[in-house]
């Protein structure tokens, strides 16, 4: 199924995971050369910064091969993106399978552009045809995580089975208005629960990061698919009746928006689980944003003072706290943190606050001002 | 961790007993939560400061500057003094910081201390229209915190000071936004502040004195360097085929100074502004001129494919000699 080799991808795993044992100095140097010299790898990966560069220049590539084809035979149908597409496919196949390319910046800039060149191409010539498209768009997704093992196209994947039921579910009958965001929360509960269970498999360990993400996703999913806000617009984007808003029965949606990261904060504490504790944070951030957009308790200024207050009493507390391993978790720098890390925090130190007006000439006036005491213009 | 396949090294013998029990062990250990409580940390201080800000801004009338201008100076002080209480005597070398906080408390004051000095020259017009004295004085200081305590995001800020003190924005997201790179004064201030930057990266490495703090003074020049070349090339029209000899000039150093350095960042980085200005030549040739029609179009498409494989061949090729020791330097 995969354009790669199987023994290599799972030699590529067995090289990640001996050098997280290696970091987290559980085995040896010697035990970890051992490991790399037993689980060799052909692919091509370059440095990440290369990655970058050969990225680019791929898509100067594709972008005047293009341009080239639709002077040369002055064509410019959806047909002919379409085609484009396919072609882009072709050489994606011949880099990966022949020059064994694997997330070397020129198979993800290929693999990218063919399934939207190919559905755009169809949707150009086509009219209405959502569903269609979603579905193509899911056929596509599926495919391309597949054989390439990649979790963004998984990710990809989900998002467009969401909007494919979606649309075929809403396409049935007006009877839909009310009942959509029920289905769609079942769609999601049982993607997070494939994802999940699946995530172990020993069958499934090259395409382990694939379900990994595709869990996070559906987390996320989940929570949408019940937040009020969420559900608003999309009711108000895709109907012109109100009357029959699924948002009448407010008390589940309520309390979908503000206890659902809690249950997920709770289970990723019990669980000692990473993924649902940092994502349960967000989204009960997110929860409080959406009560406020609804019912405005508090002026802005205050609501932002109680916020950051009780985040850094919290987050200071608990610092102190985990000083000491307590419940399974720790605050406890346990590697230095890399010189890289290092460079790339003092950038967007530099980036985020040293918002410096350059120094206008001497000779004008205006320019050169400072805002005052942290508050912007606009307000 | 995977167990299943750490169970199979062991099986294979790459793998020693207690090795494998550390590995299997690694679940019952207590789940590290450095990175998220400092994000947490990080977010509710700047939620907590912008709620100050708006509440300050809502109320000046009945606070008044002075008070303010007293208030942000004392919090500036208050935090210099515990930095100067807990820091460890100056070195020439690496010093770490004495605590989690330390870090954020000095970030904090180098802050507070820009505020106060833009909103003395802003209520009280302090610096009258010495513009440059109100970004020089707190260069300085600024840098001398970054050399003093060990800190780069200070060193950042400092440089960010030192670039608006000669007049132009040096921050990424502004590099090319906010900068007028029609501007005569504005290019040649860019190529002499960027030729400055590499300098002192390379006085540092040089003479072992801040050695980490290279990188920074390098990303800065390097990239206003590049791009205010390439400004050149493109606005000063009469002699552009001069100014694409001192981009060539400029690229060649920075690839051989990457290879020797082992750097992939800047070997690609120096390879893509020299294809941007090699392009523009090409562009420039085969439509500008005039003289090649429509044809001209085609042999640019052309270009664009064959060059962009040939650089993508060529970047291969020395991801290749690079590859045993590569750093970001």
């Amino acid at each position: 199924m995969t354009a790669y080799n199987k023994t290599e991808l799972v030699n590529l795993l067995a090289q990640q995971q001996a050098l997280d044992a290696l970091r987290s100095r559980f085995i040896s140097q010697q035990s970890h050369n051992h490991i790399i010299t037993a689980h060799p790898i052909t692919l091509y990966t370059p440095n990440v910064f290369v990655k970058i560069g050969l990225g680019i220049l791929t898509l100067f590539i594709v972008l005047a091969s293009m341009g080239l084809m639709f002077m040369l035979f002055s064509v410019s149908s959806g047909f002919a993106l379409s085609f484009a597409g396919i072609i882009c496919y072709a050489v994606l196949e011949f880099m990966t399978r022949t020059k064994k390319h694997y997330n070397s910046g020129v198979d993800n800039v290929l693999m990218a552009l063919a399934p939207i060149f190919f559905i755009a191409g169809i949707g150009f010539e086509t009219h209405n045809a959502e569903t269609v498209l979603s579905f193509l768009a899911l056929l596509c997704c599926v495919w391309l995580t597949l054989r390439f093992a990649d979790s963004f196209f998984a990710v990809a994947a989900v998002l467009s089975l969401f909007v494919f039921i979606f649309n075929l579910y809403v396409g049935l009958g007006e009877f839909t208005i009310s009942t959509y965001p029920y289905i769609l929360i079942i769609l999601a509960a049982a993607t997070y629960w494939i994802a999940r269970s699946r995530s172990t498999l020993d069958d499934q360990l090259i395409y382990q990061h694939c379900w990994q993400m595709v869990t996070a996703v559906s987390i996320i999913a989940l929570y949408a698919f019940g937040n009020v806000y969420f559900i608003e617009q999309l009711t108000n984007d895709n109907f012109l009746l109100q009357k029959n808003s699924p948002l009448n029965v407010y008390w589940f949606f309520w309390s979908w928006t503000i206890l659902m990261p809690v249950a997920f904060l709770i289970f990723g504490f019990k669980k000692r689980d990473l993924l649902h504790l940092r994502l349960g944070v967000i989204l009960f951030a997110a929860g409080i944003l959406t009560f406020r957009y609804y019912h405005t308790i508090l002026p802005v200024e205050i609501a932002l003072l109680i916020a950051g207050a009780i985040l850094i009493a919290v987050s200071y507390r608990l610092i102190k706290y985990l000083r000491s391993p307590k419940h399974g978790f720790v605050f406890a720098p346990i590697e230095q943190a890399s010189e890289t890390a290092n460079d790339a925090e003092a950038l967007i130190i530099g980036e985020a606050f040293g918002d410096q007006p350059a120094v206008a000439e001497e000779s004008g006036f205006g320019g050169g001002s400072f805002g005052g005491a942290g508050a912007g213009s606009s307000y | 961790m995977n167990e299943k396949l750490f169970k199979a090294f062991h099986a294979d013998g790459h793998i020693t007993d207690i090795e494998l029990d550390q590995v299997l062990k690694h679940k019952q250990r207590p789940i590290v939560l450095d990175w998220d409580l400092k994000t947490l940390l990080y977010i509710g201080i700047l939620i907590l400061t912008t709620g100050l800000g708006i509440i300050v801004y809502k109320n000046i009338d009945s606070i008044g500057h002075l008070a303010i201008v007293i208030f942000i100076a004392a919090a500036a002080g208050a935090c210099f003094a515990y930095c100067f209480s807990k820091a460890q005597s100056f070195k020439k070398g690496k010093v770490s910081s004495p605590n989690v906080l330390f870090d954020y408390i000095l970030l904090l004051g180098c802050m507070l201390l820009l505020v106060f000095i833009g909103y003395l020259q802003f209520q009280y017009n302090v610096f009258g229209h010495r513009w440059g004295l109100a970004t020089f004085i707190p260069m300085v200081l600024l840098f001398f915190c970054a050399y003093y305590f060990d800190h780069l995001g200070v060193l950042s800020l400092a440089i960010v000071n030192l670039a608006a003190w000669f007049g132009i924005s040096v921050t990424p997201m502004h590099l090319l936004n906010e900068n007028d790179f029609n501007s005569d004064r504005i290019i040649y201030t860019g190529i002499l502040l960027g030729i400055l930057l590499i300098v002192l990266s390379i006085f540092s490495l040089r003479t072992n004195f801040k050695k980490h703090f290279a990188f920074t003074y390098k990303n800065f020049g390097t990239h206003l360097l590049f791009i205010a070349t390439l400004s050149a090339l493109f606005n000063f029209d009469s002699n552009y085929l001069l100014w694409f000899l001192v981009l060539a000039l400029i690229a060649l150093y920075q690839f051989y100074a990457a290879l020797q350095k082992r750097s992939f960042y800047f070997l690609v980085s120096a390879t893509l502004y020299f294809y941007v200005g090699f392009s523009y030549i090409i562009n420039r040739a085969l439509l500008y001129t005039g003289s090649y029609g429509e044809g001209g179009l085609y042999l640019l498409l052309l270009y664009y494919i064959f060059s962009s494989a040939g650089l993508i061949y060529f970047l291969i090729r020395y991801n290749k000699i690079l590859k045993r020791h590569d750093s970001l330097q």
